[in-house]
């Protein structure tokens, strides 16, 4: 199985998504910056990727959009801490596989997201 | 009587005789309505008004000695423009005029900029407290998952206990700061409504809640026409309005004698100014209540989100019901001294 990959400028996200996820058993890369994860895309690919959307550099929609454009069949989960509609609607339109609302609950929803994305 | 006397003063004034006819103008008068007095002492005091119905009544009540006083705000037309004032009219008794008649343009602007300005700084306030919430939901997101995860490590449901509370008190954190984001995105739904099902549902709700140590009073206009709004909101703008109150009246008699009373009221009211331009009807529906009053020191920010009177107060509540009403093209004000406060909801009614 490839690993999934979380992007957020949030090392406490990171750090509680990685012990999730390693509890489950799922292996998992964190990456702190968009840009930083684009530079891995040149060697692999993850089996899913979670990003959030308010990033300083390339935000997580935008990063959505490049990949997308790439790799079409790649699952992206879009974490955020703005649970406004629009935003919602936005990252559906460019073709989010899922929507996670911060602060979430990582055994019912994040899991659950990853699983079925899978 | 000394006529010249008129002259010194700055608004203008007019006297009219028994039959509503002007027979003296001051010269502030004159430029007000941009006539000389022998013109306007050729005028009936209804027509240069341009009174409607309700108004040339009342005048006619008040020269014939029926009433006292009376005060409102008029649209006065002035050539091709027109000019807002107040407009008082004083009987007088035994002398040869009926009436004097005192205006006082009102700069619409200044009432105008002063409305705007407020709904500016809450529209810049909403957006810092939006974008505080965002800052604030991300560490809320380590702190849930990092109990989350201790959670699933204990073996004893004691332990288990000290999780729950991080995790639970978390999730109230959220609870309120989607509070003070919730209201900016969706739009109204909006149904033809009788301002009294809004009325009655809160007057329910009210009795629920603080019956008997609160006495309401419903004071109805049941000639008030339907109109076009969001049945919930404007629910949940009054209920505020009406909580506040009788909270405020609750707390203040505490086991007194005095029974604290909230009246609901509904009128309709003429030539009322909203935050972006005066209106020609409009409901009024106002909350009064006989509790203490705004505290001085908070009456110029209640609308404000995070203010609060009271000790266990969110302060969203008027912040909530001021964005609604403004949602609706409306308004929320107030006055309050000791003994007296009265919120109003004031919504634009369309000409019949």
């Amino acid at each position: 199985m490839k690993p999934v990959w979380i992007v957020d400028d949030d090392q406490s996200i990171r750090w509680v998504l990685e012990k999730a996820l390693a509890r489950e058993a799922i292996p998992v890369r964190t990456f702190a910056s968009a840009q930083a994860m684009q530079a891995e895309l040149q060697h692999s690919v993850p089996e899913v990727l979670l990003t959030d959307i308010r990033m300083p550099g390339q935000d997580g929609l935008s990063l959505l959009h490049d990949i997308k454009q790439r790799y079409p069949d790649l699952a992206v989960i879009i974490m955020t801490a703005f649970t406004d509609l629009e935003s919602t609607v936005k990252a559906f339109q460019h073709g989010a596989f899922d929507y996670l609302a911060k602060p979430f609950d990582i055994n019912h929803a994040v899991i659950s997201a990853i699983f079925s994305s899978m | 009587m000394d006529l010249q006397a008129y002259e010194f003063l700055a608004s203008a004034v007019l006297l009219v005789d028994h039959a509503g006819c002007i027979r003296h103008a001051n010269s502030p008068a004159q430029v007000l309505f941009a006539l000389s007095a022998k013109q306007l002492c050729t005028m009936s005091g209804c027509d240069l008004l341009n009174a409607d119905p309700a108004l040339r009544s009342r005048f006619g009540g008040v020269i014939s000695g029926k009433f006292g006083v009376l005060r409102q705000d008029i649209v006065v037309r002035r050539q091709a423009d027109t000019v807002l004032a107040s407009l008082t009219i004083v009987p007088m008794e035994g002398g040869p005029w009926a009436a004097l008649l005192e205006l006082r343009a009102l700069e619409p602007y200044l009432l105008l900029d002063r409305t705007q300005q407020l709904s500016k700084e809450l529209a810049a306030q909403r957006e810092s407290l939006r974008n505080l919430a965002h800052e604030v939901k991300n560490p809320l997101g380590g702190l849930r998952g990092a109990a989350q995860l201790l959670d699933a490590e204990l073996d004893t449901e004691e332990l288990r206990d000290y999780t729950r509370v991080i995790m639970a008190e978390a999730d109230r954190l959220t609870a309120l700061i989607d509070r003070l984001i919730a209201p900016q995105s969706e739009g109204l739904r909006k149904t033809r409504l009788n301002i009294h099902e809004v009325c009655e549902r809160v007057y329910t709700l009210l009795q629920a809640e603080f019956a008997p140590q609160v006495h309401v009073d419903r004071d109805y206009d049941t000639s008030v026409p339907e109109l076009d709004a969001d049945f919930s909101r404007l629910v949940q703008v009054l209920l505020n309005m009406a909580r506040n109150a009788a909270q405020s009246v609750s707390e203040s008699a505490n086991g007194g004698p005095d029974l604290g009373t909230v009246v609901l009221r509904t009128r309709i009211g003429r030539q009322l100014i909203l935050a972006d331009r005066p209106v020609r009807m409009g409901l009024v529906v106002s909350i009064i209540d006989n509790g203490p009053g705004i505290p001085p020191g908070i009456r110029d920010k209640v609308f404000h989100p995070l203010v609060t009177g009271r000790t266990n107060g969110t302060g969203l509540g008027l912040s909530l019901a001021q964005e609604y009403a403004q949602q609706h093209g409306g308004l929320v004000e107030f006055d309050s001294w000791p003994g007296h406060t009265e919120f109003r909801l004031i919504l634009p009614l369309e000409q019949a």
